[in-house]
């Protein structure tokens, strides 16, 4: 995050990118500003880095191609998340189907997944409190990153993830009563 | 982040333990991988710019005046390969109607000639009776009077019935031969 110190505000990269001669320069300030948020909030819902890699690298292709549309009077940081969490959301969609048709279910699962990662250890908390968000249904688990570790306010949650504040609230309650029911019986 | 009190506050509200635990993520990345990757994107714009502004014409030459022969060209060619065909023709709805009025005329012929047949038949077997004098009918009854008595029937011959038979009798007799 020590990147975004140093970053210029969003209204700038939106005005170089309209820029024929600035626009390569507005994009790579803009990967560079927003690459590691929006890499840990795929990574945490997809869990292996080279599916995560994929996924940002077409959320950034899709940034490139319809930033010259982009609205100024929307907000670019819920747009990159919008783009991040809907390219997350439909790559888990067709895990699950490819994984349906598969004979190797248990191979492709995401809970395999955690179980390959390099230092696994089911019996350390950062592990257990991954394997916990794991077992979330994805949008759910989209929300508990979002608020938990991205911090994000309900409202622009709310315009990332097309649902009600309200909503929103609820399913996080609700995750976290199941986060915290799944570190104490497993 | 500001909310990030907001976020424990909530958390506490919720008597949740969630708060204290260290989030700190443990997976791993390669390493440089976001240096690089910044580098990767801007190759991967510009590829996808690249493919996306390709030109739409095409380096390759026609003969002279290709287009212009080509309509007269493909006209000979088909009808060259024409055959005679079956003539099919579409019906609209008025012609449907039309043709469901000629069948309907076709029909009312038919069947208005078959009966006027049959009526002018009828008629002319009444008045070829009628034109028979009383006197020759009388004169026909008497020679032929063996062959009408009710006497010489088939059924006056049939000895083997016998005399005395009752309505069930008969009955189960037609029951069993078929015959009702």
């Amino acid at each position: 995050m020590a990147q975004t110190a140093t970053a210029p505000e969003d209204f700038e990269i939106l005005a170089s990118f309209k820029n024929e001669r600035t626009r390569e320069l507005a994009f790579t300030q803009l990967v560079k500003k927003y690459q590691q948020r929006l890499y840990w909030h795929i990574r945490r819902m997809v869990v292996a880095h080279e599916d995560a890699d994929d996924i940002l690298q077409n959320v950034f292709i899709k940034v490139w191609k319809s930033l010259g549309d982009f609205r100024e009077e929307a907000n670019l940081y819920t747009w990159l998340y919008r783009i991040a969490t809907n390219e997350s959301l439909t790559w888990m969609e067709q895990q699950k189907k490819r994984n349906s048709i598969s004979l190797s279910d248990a191979e492709g699962s995401i809970g395999s997944k955690l179980e390959a990662e390099k230092g696994f250890d089911a019996n350390k908390l950062e592990w257990k409190l991954q394997q916990a968000i794991q077992a979330l249904p994805e949008k759910q688990r989209a929300v508990f990153s979002l608020r938990y570790y991205d911090e994000m306010p309900y409202e622009q949650m709310s315009a990332v993830l097309e649902t009600s504040v309200g909503a929103l609230k609820a399913s996080y309650h609700h995750a976290v009563k199941k986060v915290e029911a799944f570190l104490i019986n497993d | 982040m500001q909310e990030k009190n907001e976020i424990q506050k909530e958390l506490e509200s919720m008597n949740s333990k969630l708060g204290g635990i260290s989030k700190a993520m443990p997976y791993s990345v390669p390493d440089n991988y976001f240096e690089a990757f910044t580098a990767q994107m801007i190759a991967s714009a510009k590829e996808e710019e690249m493919l996306i502004n390709l030109p739409t014409s095409t380096p390759f030459e026609t003969p002279a005046n290709y287009f212009d022969q080509l309509p007269g060209q493909v006209l000979a060619a088909a009808k060259a390969s024409e055959k005679p065909r079956t003539r099919i023709i579409a019906l609209n709805g008025k012609a449907w109607k039309n043709v469901r009025l000629a069948a309907a005329a076709v029909l009312l012929l038919l069947a208005g000639s078959g009966i006027f047949k049959i009526a002018l038949q009828q008629d002319s077997f009444d008045q070829k009776i009628a034109a028979v004098p009383d006197e020759a009918i009388k004169e026909y009854v008497l020679q032929n009077s063996t062959e009408l008595n009710t006497g010489n029937s088939v059924l006056a011959s049939n000895t083997t019935l016998p005399a005395q038979l009752t309505d069930e009798e008969i009955t189960q007799y037609l029951n069993e031969t078929g015959w009702q």
